[in-house]
Formats: structure tokens, sequence, C-alpha cells
């Protein structure tokens, strides 16, 4: 089974169901109901004791985690010093601590398994050092710099954890950004193009596969930087 | 209830070593032969054996990880917190 929070919307709903049309068991956690039919938790990442009710859940149970994907996040477009103390703490919240709750809470699943993957979900915005995402990319560094140390603290037990940092890609994170910004932060990218879902899907899957074991503590910019 | 002989055993299973441990014996800090990732597994198999007595050992408390009264400072100091919570579960 794999965990994919920020599972019903964005970057994560591409990715849950990209494992399920893979064959994969995947169960998904957000903030939102989710229609019937797939296997799903409605919690707020940045609430702990929901968090680890989700946990309880599933270890009583008897559910086997192969893989926790990271994906809740939310983002705000604002110079630093216009950026309100309600959104900067949202985001720090929900990008950082509760990535950080997330990998701290469904991690020792993995360790019980001996084995598994943990993928982070960054931005390409962290390395380019883009104006007018100073909060988010403060909260997005942080995932960075959790990612590799814990990387280290879990190599033992056969865990990798990484950071998929993506460009732009057509979700509702985009929105409030416009065309001519997206084509900025494009023209940074190595490969300078708008990439689509399918670009992380993609990396996903290539960093779930056996032949991924040795990559760990490492930050893959899509599209290059 | 968790005896302290329980307790040392599951420690022993779970590192598979045959380790020199009493009840007095640190589990944190240099005096330990349990590295910070036996530690991990050990809690893990108590919170495993927890569930089958009904409750989810907790041991991510604050007072988990206070160096002073830590719940980690002996074998003994973790049968005694692994039973309150038995204890309160049972309330």
């Amino acid at each position: 089974m794999i965990i994919v929070t920020g599972g019903s919307s964005g970057l994560g709903k591409a990715v849950s169901e990209d494992l399920r049309q893979r064959g994969e068991d995947v169960v998904t956690i957000s903030r939102r109901n989710q229609p019937e039919g797939n296997a799903h938790f409605s919690c707020d990442i940045t609430n702990y004791q929901s968090l680890k009710e989700v946990y309880l859940h599933l270890s009583k149970s008897g559910s086997k985690i192969s893989a926790l994907i990271n994906c809740a996040g939310i983002a705000s477009m604002n110079l630093a010093i216009t950026t309100p103390p309600s959104v900067t703490e949202s985001v720090i919240n929900t990008n950082l601590i509760g990535t950080i709750f997330s990998n701290q809470i469904f991690a020792p699943m993995l360790i019980k398994n001996k084995g598994g993957r943990i993928i982070n979900f960054s931005t390409i915005a962290v390395h380019i050092g883009l104006k007018g995402e100073s909060v988010y990319v403060a909260s997005k560094a942080g995932v960075e710099g959790f990612s590799r140390v814990l990387a280290k603290e879990l190599a033992p037990f056969n865990i990798t954890v990484n950071c998929i940092a993506p460009g732009p890609i057509k979700t509702n994170l985009l929105k409030g950004i416009s065309d001519d910004q997206i084509t900025k932060i494009v023209s940074n990218q190595t490969i300078s193009k708008i990439m689509q879902p399918s670009a992380i899907t993609e990396m996903v899957s290539l960093l779930l596969r056996e032949e991924s074991r040795n990559i760990t503590g490492e930050v893959i910019n899509v599209g290059g930087v | 209830m968790l005896s302290h002989e329980e307790l040392i055993h599951v420690i022993k299973d779970v590192l598979e070593e045959d380790i020199d441990i009493n009840p007095q014996s640190s589990l944190i800090g240099g005096s330990s032969s349990i590295d910070s990732m036996g530690l991990v597994q050990i809690c893990l198999a108590l919170e495993e054996r927890s569930q089958s007595e009904g409750f989810s050992f907790d041991w991510t408390s604050e007072k988990a990880m206070s160096s002073l009264n830590s719940i980690f400072k002996s074998a003994e100091t973790l049968t005694i917190e692994y039973n309150r919570q038995l204890m309160e579960h049972k309330k």
C-alpha cells in the first residue's frame, strides 16, 4: 500500500491516479472528502493527532506500507514584506510542519516493513530563488533539509527519502500566477518548457522502482536547473 | 502488565543480540549499548504489543523526549511508562 497526502487535488491527485492505474494499492489523505470507492482519509496534515489516528487505523488493520508520498501543499505568491502573518503561518504549517508530521508518523510503518520509499515535494523555486515566493520557498527549503537528514536516519532500514522539485505544472497551485511569470520561471529550467503532470508521475514511478534503491537524500529538479 | 524481564526479552529479540542489560541499564546516552535505530525498533515492538492489549503505546510524547525524565532513561522507566499507559487505557 502507498500513502499519498494531498491526494485529492493537483499533483497529489495525478500521482495517486497514476499509481492506481499502475495497479498499486493507494490510500489518500487530504482535507477534502473523497468520492466512495477509493481508500481515503479526510484529515488535515497539520493536525498531528488526526494524522496519528490515521496511522493507528492503518497499523491496527495490519496494512503494510511500501511508500509514503507527501504531495500536500499550498502556495502563495507575495513579496516577503507584504505577506500577511496568517499566510506565512499557513504556508509553513502545511508545507513544512505537515510534511514533517507525516514523515514522523508514517515512517515507522516503513521501518516495520524493513524498507520502503519516501518522496517529499519541494519546488524548483528553491534552487532558482524565485522572487515573490519567499515564504513558499522557505517552507520547501525546509522540506529539502529535513529530507536530507531523514534519509540518513532511515538508511539503515533500507528506506530512501528523496524530494521531487517540480517547476510550473498546470494545477490549481498556479492560480494567480500570470503566463508571463510562468514563462520566466520556465526559462530558468534546463529544459525550458512547462511540464505536464505526467513528468511528475513518471518521476515518482521511477523512484519507487527497485532499481532506485540507492538514490536517497536527493532533490530532483524536474526539467533541470 | 509488562515486566522488566519481558521488556529485556523484547529488547534482546529486537536487537537480535544477547546484550548485557538489566532494569537499571540506560537505553539512551553514552553508556547505552543501544543505538537510536535500535531504540526505534524497540518502541515499534512495544507498540505492536500494546495493540494486542487494546491500546497504542505512545513513545512520541514530550516526556519521552525529555532529557531529565525521559522514559528511555532505563529499562525500568520504560516498563513503568508502558504500564502507566496500559492502566490509563483500562480506566
